[in-house]
């Protein structure tokens, strides 16, 4: 499986929550490759389940994909929940 | 590493009107440090204009930001610590801690992110920043 978290840059919220993203798999004994990337590049990438804020998903157009969009990307709670919908 | 980054570019301001010029003053020490040049506090704002407030990473933390290229001389890191929350977005919650990230390149800042990930996790530590009196507090607390 392939995780994909977008930000605008691709070099800071994505980066941080790419750490808890992994965290977060490790805490529900999930395995996953897990990547970041900025919404520009990220339309053109394939992955299983593609990750953001609500901000960036709102600008994010690919249609027929997983995706899950976080309030706050520090909050672990959030995330796993939402993530563990699609795994 | 963050804390190396963030020794002597540590602001503290009662209050700013608007983000703008909450991330214009936050990046005041790097601009002075030339680590940045004034393109790049353009860009941060432009980024939030067209994207919306996606660096606001957690309730009270934004983390500003855009792309080596556009005009970062050295990766640094400054904060700006407002006691009156300014407003991001209408729909998240006011920002105390404002965290400015100009990246050099694309990997010689993850030390630090993964340092300022640590830090956010600790929301004890959180408190006493925001509720510190003056930069070197919030600097020993780090």
């Amino acid at each position: 499986m392939k995780i994909l978290v977008m930000c605008g840059n691709g070099l800071g919220s994505s980066f941080m929550m790419e750490i808890n993203v992994k965290k977060a798999l490790k805490e529900l004994g999930k395995v996953a490759d897990v990547d970041h990337t900025d919404l520009a590049s990220a339309t053109s990438r394939e992955a299983d389940i593609y990750i953001a804020t609500e901000d960036i998903m709102a600008n994010f157009n690919k249609e027929g994909v997983k995706k899950v969009a976080l309030k706050n990307i520090m909050d672990l709670t959030e995330l796993k929940e939402k993530l563990s919908q699609h795994l | 590493m963050l804390k190396q980054l963030l020794e002597n570019n540590i602001q503290v301001v009662e209050s700013i009107d608007n983000w703008e010029e909450a991330i214009r003053y936050a990046s005041k020490p790097l601009l002075k440090k030339k680590t940045i040049e004034d393109r790049y506090v353009r860009s941060m704002i432009d980024n939030i204009h067209e994207l919306g407030a996606y660096v606001v990473l957690m309730p009270r933390i934004a983390m500003p930001h855009s792309r080596p290229e556009n005009g970062v001389n050295i990766t640094s890191m400054s904060l700006l610590k407002l006691n009156k929350g300014v407003s991001f977005s209408k729909d998240k919650d006011d920002i105390n801690l404002i965290f400015i990230l100009a990246a050099g390149d694309n990997t010689s800042h993850m030390d630090a992110i993964i340092g300022l990930t640590d830090l956010l996790e600790d929301g004890e530590k959180i408190e006493e920043i925001i509720g510190a009196a003056n930069s070197e507090t919030i600097y020993n607390l780090i």
